[in-house]
């Protein structure tokens, strides 16, 4: 069991380095900021001062070299635009977007487990096509345009929620008007993901022997559901939640622009447009580090509970 | 954005009702919105607040030495002032802080004597001594961009009395424009000394006509207007808080509903502001120019360097259909390529716009040795501009004609950054063309862009384009840069325009308008010509 964790730590980092020098290189290729931040009269000798101020006048391989030595002490840089550390930039809207994440995980969850049960009760029935309908349209809507159309339906034409921003935090008396919006659009998919991961791990479940002789006991179809077929299925689902809350967390770039939500994905945009590398990059490396770390915990906790697949892949 | 915005149905309707008959009325009534419209009904004292969308170009920090550009003018005209202001209504900058400026007759020695009575927001007196801490602040913290004229033009300066001495490396007029940019905002020496430049960010304290009420990054901004008259500004508002929102329908939306008073909107949303009574459309005039660049006119060889050639390629242009038809009317011919953007006062400005003549475009390709247009093929660059995006569509309208006078014409989109350090360098294809915006001048420094080109180098004014080509035009744009009477400046500015526009060096299409979607309770605004960024929010006035 040691062994298998420490292989699998050893490949997260692996992984982490080969993203690492994927964005710096992929950022690097997509032009140079100092036009995008010197005026337009600068002269030549101008630019040479920024790009020798924040070391772009260096080869690559020696810009990586410094960037990865730096990140190892935990400086990732300075933003181009703000002048602030990025750690610092991305930290304070860290929050924001968390709070977004988890808002439409639980919109997610909340509609998705039951509507993908009671679709597995009767397959192919009235509730179970609607459910697929539904399921379809949230993987294939983009968001950006269900963003704009709740906007225009609810805020502009029913005045029933307020457009865009974050008001004053959720915990402010109408905090929690200005989430549900962006958390409804972002939750679209994952919704639509865990409806039909939860229909066809029921579906399973449900033909399962155990399930046939709670069935030949006269159990209830609630008991059915929630006590016995449902607990067993939840395993699955929730690893996968867990990994659709790293999607939520670095998805989120689209809808935090549409609702002007001030997290990391609004300032990851408007850093891509200003070339502000050292924002970008902290941000993809972020966005790795938090996919790498949850699927290792989750390979992990598989290997916990299931001994036969640490013994499967050391084979 | 605040809760209270946020009405329920029934309440909506009397609104609606309520709002359309206020929208009759001020209509019946020539409620006017735009440059040079009086307000009606305004109040005389700041009242209200008034909130504004804005994208995420026009504000990025509160303190002026970390400012990288015009795009954070927004939020610091309302908290600071400079030594030398812009006014809407002259072509250069006038008094600020400082209430005159004399150059010395060798034109290395600047003084600029320093307004008394002004008081930060925090109640210190303003003295030369804090414009001269300004100044060397910037050269401490401030950005690359804010540094480099004051590495350029900046020997040292000091403070003598009541008054500020800037010693100058070289005689050169344009110190003064550059020294007056937002950057060099000024701002309190002791309170910076007490509080460290991290906490004059979060507490920044001016001299502007709004003293701050709060701030987070790319998300508000909020002030309130000083107690009492201002020495420079008369604030429209007691209060204004500015909001960013990326997204333009996003904007729009907050301005149907209530929730900001004001947005920034694009040719884009005009079907969606013109089916909504309630809102009205303010026009920015003049932010942003489109040129071509015609590369190689110094070769005998290149077929740009013939003058019918360049003519014909200009007459080719429907600059009448494009300004009507893709921006529905908000946008104009232009005459030559650069000019001052804010007033018509010189008279190359006021000549008209090229013709559109695809007749005499074939007879003058014919002469040039290319009838038919046979013989000639080019690649026509052109790149997206995100604050200004229908560049994109302009351009294949262009290369269309260009193919009706039997030219062969590529056209290549470029995403901005990939294009600027191409364009800077000059290292296109060998018989290029190239889409330019910009504004169409600075208003201090109409003429700037034709100076510049010819030094070249710069992404405004590409390598290779007609280096060599035009010494008349060279020893003009000399006697301009370092012309320090401004009459005599604005004689050689004409006679740069009119050498432009008999030699066809840029190809001349439209300049475009910007626009704001204003809701019901706007009263006034007039907005700041002759730029791409945001202006005179200062000026906004609403209904109480």
């Amino acid at each position: 069991m040691h062994d298998y964790v420490l292989r699998r730590v050893l490949q997260g980092i692996a992984t982490i380095f080969v993203v690492s020098l994927v964005i710096f290189l992929m950022t690097r290729i997509s032009g140079d900021p100092t036009d995008l931040m010197m005026s337009p009269y600068a002269t030549t000798q101008e630019r040479e001062v920024f790009r020798r101020t924040y070391g772009l006048d260096r080869p690559l391989g020696s810009q990586y070299v410094t960037f990865v030595g730096n990140a190892m002490r935990g400086d990732l840089g300075k933003s181009l635009r703000w002048g602030d550390p990025v750690v610092r930039l991305v930290w304070e809207r860290f929050p924001n977007t968390l709070e977004l994440a988890l808002a439409a995980l639980g919109i997610a969850l909340v509609v998705g487990l039951p509507v993908g049960a009671f679709s597995a009760l009767r397959p192919n029935g009235v509730f179970d096509n609607v459910g697929k309908i539904v399921a379809l349209a949230g993987q294939s809507i983009p968001n950006f345009w269900l963003g704009i159309m709740l906007i225009l339906l609810l805020a502009v034409d029913l005045r029933l929620l307020p457009t865009s921003g974050r008001g004053d935090g959720l915990f402010s008396p109408n905090g929690w008007k200005y989430l549900i919006m962006p958390a409804l659009t972002l939750s679209s998919f994952s919704m639509a993901a865990i409806t039909r991961l939860t229909r066809s791990a029921m579906l399973d479940v449900l033909d399962s022997e155990y399930i046939k002789m709670v069935r030949l006991k006269g159990a209830s179809t609630t008991v059915l559901i929630w006590k016995h077929a449902l607990k067993n299925a939840l395993i699955s689902i929730l690893t996968v939640a867990s990994l659709q809350l790293v999607i939520l967390l670095s998805g989120s770039v689209v809808i935090e622009s549409v609702f002007g939500w001030p997290g990391m994905g609004a300032l990851a945009v408007q850093a891509v447009f200003g070339r502000d590398y050292a924002v970008v990059q902290f941000v993809a490396l972020l966005s790795a580090v938090m996919f790498v770390t949850v699927n290792l915990l989750v390979d992990i906790l598989y290997a916990v509970l299931d001994p036969r697949i640490r013994y499967e892949r050391s084979a | 954005m605040t809760p209270a915005n946020v009405v329920s149905r029934p309440r909506v309707l009397v609104l609606a009702v309520a709002l359309l008959s206020l929208g009759l009325m001020s209509a019946l009534g020539g409620m006017a919105f735009g440059l040079q419209k009086v307000p009606t009904g305004a109040p005389a004292s700041p009242v209200g607040k008034a909130v504004i969308a804005l994208a995420p170009q026009t504000t990025a920090t509160v303190d002026p030495a970390l400012a990288s550009g015009a795009s954070d003018y927004a939020n610091l005209e309302v908290l600071y002032n400079r030594l030398l202001e812009p006014y809407p209504d002259r072509s250069e900058l006038g008094p600020g802080i400082a209430t005159k400026w004399t150059v010395s007759p060798d034109g290395k020695t600047a003084e600029f004597k320093i307004r008394s009575g002004v008081k930060f927001h925090n109640g210190d007196v303003l003295t030369a001594e804090d414009v001269v801490f300004t100044y060397q602040r910037v050269q401490r913290i401030g950005q690359p961009i804010a540094k480099a004229p004051l590495e350029r033009f900046m020997e040292s300066v000091e403070a003598k009395g009541d008054s500020v001495i800037f010693h100058l490396k070289e005689p050169d007029w344009k110190f003064i424009h550059e020294f007056t940019k937002p950057y060099y905002s000024i701002v309190p020496k002791k309170y910076v000394e007490r509080v460290g430049d991290d906490g004059f960010l979060k507490a920044p304290v001016g001299t502007g006509p709004f003293k701050f009420v709060g701030w987070a990054k790319q998300e508000f901004l909020e002030v309130e207007a000083v107690e009492g008259e201002h020495f420079l500004r008369k604030p429209g508002v007691k209060r204004l808080r500015y909001v960013i929102v990326p997204e333009e329908t996003t904007r729009l939306a907050m301005v149907k509903t209530g929730e900001a008073d004001l947005a920034q909107v694009s040719v884009t949303s005009l079907p969606a502001v013109q089916a909504d009574p309630k809102i009205k459309l303010i026009k920015v005039p003049n932010t942003g120019g489109l040129r071509i660049f015609l590369f190689g006119q110094a070769d005998p060889k290149n077929p740009f360097s013939k003058l019918e050639v360049r003519q014909a390629l200009s007459l080719a242009i429907d600059r009448e259909a494009i300004a009507q038809r893709i921006y529905h009317g908000y946008a104009r011919p232009i005459a030559v390529a650069t000019s001052n953007p804010v007033q018509a006062n010189f008279p190359a400005w006021g000549t008209r716009a090229p013709p559109y003549d695809m007749e005499k475009a074939k007879q003058l390709l014919a002469k040039a040795g290319y009838p038919g247009g046979k013989g000639l093929t080019f690649t026509f660059h052109n790149y997206e501009y995100a604050v200004l995006p229908l560049w994109t569509q302009v351009a294949p309208v262009i290369a269309s004609s260009w193919e009706k006078l039997g030219i062969q014409v590529t056209l290549r989109q470029w995403e901005w950054g990939s294009y600027a350090p191409l364009a800077r360098t000059g290292k296109f294809d060998p018989l290029a063309v190239s889409t330019h915006i910009a504004n169409l001048g600075s208003p201090w420094d109409p003429a700037g862009f034709m100076t510049d080109f010819t030094r070249s180098g710069t992404y405004r004014v590409p390598a290779g384009i007609a280096d060599g080509a035009y010494p008349q035009l060279k020893d003009l744009a000399e006697q301009y840069d370092h012309e320090l009477n401004p009459a005599r400046r604005a004689t050689l500015h004409e006679k740069i325009l009119a050498y432009d526009r008999d030699n066809v060096i840029f190809i001349p299409v439209i300049t475009q308008d910007g626009l704001f979607a204003a809701g019901p309770r706007v009263l006034a605004y007039t907005p700041m010509p002759g730029t791409i960024f945001t202006g005179n929010m200062y000026t906004i006035k609403v209904k109480p």
